[in-house]
């Protein structure tokens, strides 16, 4: 896995667990990562869109419109049943990953 | 890094379909008035752009994209030409349809003419823009009143030559010179400018306007 390739998965990542949290708006699912993360992790808008639209493309997201009939509808970002299953199997990957890490790391 | 309008004008030049150009803009501007960060002033990288691009247009489109705006155009317009060309052969092989054409007479060459003329440029505006999803500025250029003179002139060429037609015949039959049968075979040869012009010109309007109302649908700011 290339580098561009490893922080796209750990950006795919972020957004699926902020979503776990409920529908968001694009801007909230920045915000959400950042504050939840005391600052460490920050997603810029061009990194944060295209993997949003790749999400919703593979079906692990749905976009809800909000104001549907305005002439700039805004986009909700909701997980899908999949979305949901695929972000509980990597919280869980996650788990096994920190805790066969935590037995290498020397005290 | 770019500024808000440089940023703006980035998501525009995408080359991506509406909605997603405008749902697109509209996260833009969302994102900027509650999450403006440095980080963000940096638009799209090159990868992100083609990303996008990916993601928002189909094969037909990428494929389209790949050739120069001569080949586009030839490989377009073959495309379009196929239906029309196997329709052309159709009518040759058609008896019944040679002598429909042939008993309409001499108006139903500027009227075939004119509505193969428009009826390809329309089927080609539906192609570019719903199949392919083509939504530069230059395919959201839409000329209806062009379509609509269009089409009401050839109304107006097939309603006026089956009435012409029909008068002639009528006149035969009032004036002596021919049996009252004969009335109902000019009143039969009479209708075939009519029938081709209406079937034509409806075909053209029924292709322009869904093909607007969807372009509508998508929120792609046509311009007429």
């Amino acid at each position: 896995m290339g580098k561009t390739e490893s922080k796209r998965k750990h950006a795919e990542f972020l957004i699926l667990l902020a979503l776990l949290d409920g529908p968001k708006h694009g801007y909230e699912v920045s915000k959400f990562i950042e504050e939840r993360s005391n600052g460490f992790f920050r997603l810029p808008f061009g990194t944060l869109y295209p993997i949003l639209h790749r999400l919703e493309k593979e079906g692990f997201l749905s976009i809800e419109l909000e104001d549907k009939n305005s002439i700039r509808p805004k986009t909700v970002y909701k997980l899908t049943k999949s979305g949901k299953n695929q972000a509980h199997s990597e919280v869980s990957d996650f788990h096994f990953f920190i805790k066969a890490t935590n037995k290498l790391v020397p005290i | 890094m770019k500024s808000e309008f440089e940023l703006s004008n980035q998501v525009k030049d995408l080359k991506i379909p509406y909605p997603h150009k405008l749902l697109l803009s509209v996260e833009l501007e969302e994102h900027m008035l509650y999450r403006s960060q440095s980080e963000d002033m940096g638009g799209f990288s090159g990868e992100e752009t083609s990303e996008l691009y990916e993601i928002h247009n189909n094969f037909i489109f990428k494929f389209l994209d790949r050739l120069s705006p001569k080949s586009r155009r030839f490989f377009e317009i073959t495309i379009l030409g196929l239906p029309v060309v196997g329709f052309l052969i159709y009518l040759i092989k058609e008896d019944f349809m040679i002598q429909f054409i042939r008993e309409g007479g001499a108006v139903m060459l500027p009227i075939l003419l004119l509505g193969f003329a428009l009826s390809v440029r329309e089927l080609h505006f539906f192609f570019r823009t719903v199949v392919v999803k083509d939504h530069s500025i230059s395919s959201l250029n839409i000329d209806t009143s062009s379509v609509l003179v269009g089409g009401l002139a050839l109304l107006v060429l097939g309603i006026g030559a089956t009435a012409l037609g029909i008068y002639v015949s009528a006149n035969g039959v009032v004036s002596g010179n021919l049996p009252v049968a004969i009335f109902l075979t000019g009143l039969k040869e009479s209708m075939g400018p009519m029938i081709v012009s209406s079937t034509l010109s409806a075909l053209v309007l029924i292709v322009h306007f869904s093909t607007r109302r969807m372009l509508v649908a998508w929120k792609a700011p046509i311009r007429s």
